[in-house]
């Protein structure tokens, strides 16, 4: 079954992000008029470029906006005006992290903006206005950086109500549900979005001085993907991933999307030994692993007979029955296949490194030979016997012959009779035992049916598949290859 | 052919039954079985061996009212001892009452050769039978009412003498006699008086041997009470001399008696026992010169003892003791061919391989000095002794073939005589079997 993953989005945009809906608009239009204000204070056009920013907050309310206009204004000379915004700023965005430094700011602003001191009027004249510093007439000079600007960071996540966290390195910044905006100043941030039901996206942001950053985040259920290849020298090898009792994800030439981070590769085909590797994907990266299978240092053997249950030895030791198929070391062996009733098959097998060598036995019924082995046991009694009697008798004519040696022997000694009758009695069982023995031995020999035959197949590459008894059809799960 | 030899061989040539009885063939030691027909047990009560180089015979019966059966030892040169030759007293040729008491080897008699006789004491006839005629049946007819014929014993060669002794101890109205038998003719009495009369039932036990051409010397013994004497005469022909009276108050004293040379002096020796009685008998064997017999007329008991045998020790598994009536038969033959004759002992009741009356024989060489009769002594038993065999109730001398006599003894316990062509002494053993001695049949 081909694994399915799916597939996340990530769109991730600074400074030229598009609006998609209307409040992604609004921020478009608060994003040009940022632009522009840029543009205007670099050509120190500070008082345009601080109605830009004011046009930027009017179209979208971040704070940012009324701190640059702050800092135009105060480029421009209007310490007062520049005070302002700042105090709006800091009413907009009280626990700014840079709220103390502003507030001080402010007062220095204030303090500029005031008249210097005079001595008082007389009673019933207005006081005279404070008048704004009047501006140098010289054409102003160009600003050379942004630096004093401070940016914008929103954002958006599909579905909204995402949390959002701002880290800088291990500090919290700013959080908040999405739709999020936050005024930062320059410096690498991270940003994390995390959701209930979605997973959770991290992303690291450079924001510059002066930008709008906007980022919109598609949430999804899935994960960030890399791709991976596998190849082997040895093709349809099984592919595991990580986990190698979730089973088989494809065969080589294997491909497919993976996710990002650390894996464990393992390639595994009959015949030939384990092959590992631990890969590391990035996100999007395109991994291709390339394994060489080596075959392994034994071979299977299977045996199918028309017996079933016939005993299968393998050089001369049991390894099971019929139907069998098993491991067995590589190299020349003695394959026997018997079973009772039946004449043996043996035959001389050659396993093959990593291969299945299938074997086909016909099992002939045997002939009892129980008359026969009766026989030879008669046989061999009467043989003992025979022996044992014409020993005994030997004893008599040694003793007799002793006593001949002594001048004694005596005619009527019963031992004549004695051994006389041994002799008789071990000559009758020598007779017979050649008799049975001769009949033992066509009992042995006789044999009208023909013997058991088999046959050894080309030894190939084996599979996983499942196995059909070719006499009774039974399936099991094996290895399994073709005759 | 030839591995079809060798497997035949291996399961045939190891277990030839012919074997055995071929070996049979070269016994040395021959059992002689009366006929199957045989009628009465204790084949062997009687025995009597005679011939000489020419031929020489084995009888033996069961006693009284039994048939006797001849065996020839060798006929014209050819150990035989292949059946029997004779027989007599059996359905046939039906005897007298009482025949087979004692049994009578004659060489010849009345013209005929080789014959047997069958004693019937109470009728005191003897009915012979004899090989020149297998059938016919010669009597010898004794006096009646003497129980003649109780005792016998016989010469190896037709004598001036006769050719055999009988005794009578029924004679005289108890007192005995003495009878001779010449080569033709009835038996005639031989007049021991000189030394009778100290004794009754004389003739219970006789014994002869030839001194010479002319003489022999003969014992017989008597019963008189409590006193036993044995009467020892010289005679030839025509007189008799009583040479001395050996008398001994041991029970069956003189009932076993041998005359034979033992010491090779030419001169016969004579050995008594006691026979096989009971608790008071002498078990020991005397043995006297017959170069030192006292003169003529002599009837004092002065014939000195040369040699006493008692009991040897036990030998070949054969025990000797009180028990064994050591002495029971006795016999005297010349088995080595040394020209001294051995002396015969019979131990009916001997003990062999502990089974009690096997019975053995002991033989004790003879010697130029009798004292030395006990230098060298072998025991003959049966292989297989089985209880109350009894193997020496009898024995006797047979004549060789090579001059050398053969060792005859009975087993009438069961119904055997044996003769053992080897002794077992040096010079008759299978060691030193040269020619004809020691000879297997």
């Amino acid at each position: 079954m081909r694994w399915v993953m799916v597939a996340c989005a990530v769109l991730l945009s600074a400074a030229t992000a598009r609006a998609q809906t209307d409040d992604g608009g609004a921020i478009e239009r608060a994003r040009q008029h940022m632009e522009r204000g840029q543009a205007l204070y670099l050509q120190a056009r500070f008082e345009e470029a601080a109605a830009e920013f004011e046009a930027a907050y009017e179209a979208q309310p971040f704070s940012a906006f009324l701190y640059n206009a702050g800092v135009a204004l105060e480029r421009a000379g209007q310490p007062g005006r520049a005070a302002d915004y700042f105090e709006r700023y800091l009413s907009t965005d009280p626990g700014s992290a840079d709220a103390a430094s502003v507030r001080e700011r402010i007062a220095s602003l204030r303090a500029a903006a005031a008249p210097p001191p005079v001595e008082s009027p007389p009673e019933g004249t207005e006081p005279p206005e404070p008048a704004e510093t009047p501006a140098p007439e010289e054409a102003p000079e160009p600003v050379e950086s942004l630096e004093n600007l401070m940016s914008l960071l929103s954002v958006r996540t599909n579905p909204a109500g995402a949390t959002i966290r701002v880290m800088d390195g291990d500090r919290e910044v700013s959080s908040g549900p999405t739709p999020f905006a936050h005024t930062l100043a320059e410096g690498r941030y991270h940003v994390v979005v995390e959701h209930p039901d979605f997973q959770t996206v991290e992303q690291g942001v450079s924001i510059d001085p002066g930008k709008v950053y906007v980022v919109i985040v598609e949430m999804s259920q899935g994960e960030f993907l890399g791709y991976l290849r596998v190849q082997s020298d040895v093709a349809g090898a099984q592919v595991y991933i990580d986990d190698r009792a979730q089973g088989p994800r494809g065969q080589t030439p294997f491909e497919a999307p993976i996710p990002v981070g650390a894996h464990q590769i393992w390639v595994e085909r009959p015949g030939y030994q384990l092959a590992q590797r631990e890969v590391e994907v990035g996100v999007g990266e395109d991994v291709t692993v390339q394994l060489e299978l080596s075959r392994v240092e034994y071979g299977r053997l299977r045996v199918v007979a028309n017996v079933e249950g016939a005993r299968v030895l393998v050089d001369d030791v049991q390894v099971g029955e019929v139907p069998y198929e098993g491991q067995v070391s590589a190299g020349p062996h003695r394959v026997r296949v018997e079973s009772e009733g039946m004449k043996a098959f043996e035959a001389q097998v050659t396993i093959e490194n990593g291969q299945l060598t299938p074997m086909r036995v016909r099992l002939r019924p045997g002939v009892d030979r129980g008359s026969a082995w009766v026989t030879s046991v008669f046989t061999a009694l009467f043989i003992g016997g025979g022996v044992t009697l014409a020993l005994l008798g030997n004893d008599w004519m040694s003793g007799l012959r002793a006593e001949q040696e002594a001048g004694r022997l005596t005619s009527d000694d019963p031992r004549f009779d004695q051994g006389l009758y041994l002799y008789i009695a071990a000559d009758a069982a020598f007779g017979l035992s050649v008799i049975l023995g001769g009949l033992a031995l066509y009992y042995f020999l006789y044999d009208p049916l023909p013997p058991s035959e088999g046959s050894v197949r080309e030894a190939r590459d084996w599979a996983f598949a499942p196995m059909i008894d070719p006499v009774n059809g039974a399936a099991s799960l094996g290895f399994t290859g073709r005759f | 052919m030839r591995p079809v030899f060798a497997v035949s061989a291996l399961l045939i040539v190891g277990c030839v039954p012919t074997e055995f009885e071929d070996l049979r063939g070269e016994s040395q030691v021959v059992a002689l079985a009366p006929p199957d027909d045989y009628p009465k047990a204790g084949f062997g009560e009687q025995i009597v061996a005679f011939g000489d180089a020419s031929g020489s015979r084995i009888g033996a019966g069961a006693g009284v009212d039994s048939p006797f059966t001849v065996y020839p030892l060798h006929i014209d040169g050819e150990l035989r001892l292949d059946g029997p030759i004779l027989d007599g007293c059996d359905v046939d040729a039906p005897c007298a009452t009482g025949a087979g008491a004692t049994l009578v080897g004659l060489p010849r008699y009345g013209g005929r050769e080789r014959c047997v006789g069958a004693v019937a004491p109470e009728s005191g006839t003897v009915e012979l039978r004899c090989e020149d005629d297998a059938t016919l049946t010669s009597t010898v007819t004794g006096p009646g009412g003497q129980r003649f014929g109780f005792s016998a014993a016989s010469l190896r060669a037709p004598h001036p003498f006769g050719v055999a002794l009988f005794g009578a101890p029924g004679a005289g109205g108890g007192a005995g006699a003495v009878y001779r038998l010449p080569e033709t003719g009835g038996p005639i009495a031989v007049d021991l008086s000189g030394g009778a009369g100290a004794g009754a039932e004389l003739g219970r036990r006789v014994a002869i041997a030839a001194i010479d051409a002319d003489s022999v010397l003969l014992a017989a013994a008597a019963s008189a009470g409590g006193t036993k004497r044995l009467v020892v005469a010289t005679a030839d022909a025509g007189s008799v001399s009583v040479r001395d009276c050996l008398d001994d108050a041991a029970e069956g004293w003189g009932e076993a008696l041998a005359v034979g040379d033992l010491n090779g002096d030419g001169a016969p020796d004579l050995a008594v026992s006691s026979g096989p009685g009971g608790g008071a008998r002498l078990s020991v064997v005397r043995v006297y010169d017959g170069a030192a017999l006292p003169v003529e007329g002599t009837c004092d008991g002065s014939w000195p003892v040369a040699a006493e045998l008692a009991c040897p020790s036990a030998q070949n598994g054969a025990a000797c003791d009180d028990a064994s009536a050591f002495g029971s038969a006795l016999a005297i033959g010349d088995l080595d061919g040394d020209g001294r004759g051995e002396l015969i002992v019979g131990a009916r009741t001997a003990d062999v391989d502990d089974v009690g009356g096997a019975g053995a024989v002991w033989v004790f060489r003879g010697a130029a000095a009798l004292s030395d009769l006990s230098a060298e002594v072998v025991a003959l038993r049966h292989p297989s002794p089985g209880t109350g065999d009894m193997l020496g109730w009898a024995v006797a001398a047979a004549p060789g073939l090579d001059g050398r006599d053969e060792l005859v003894a009975s087993a009438p316990g069961r119904d055997r005589v044996y003769v053992f062509l080897c002794s077992g002494l040096d010079g008759d053993d299978p060691a030193t079997t040269s020619g004809m001695r020691c000879q297997p049949r």
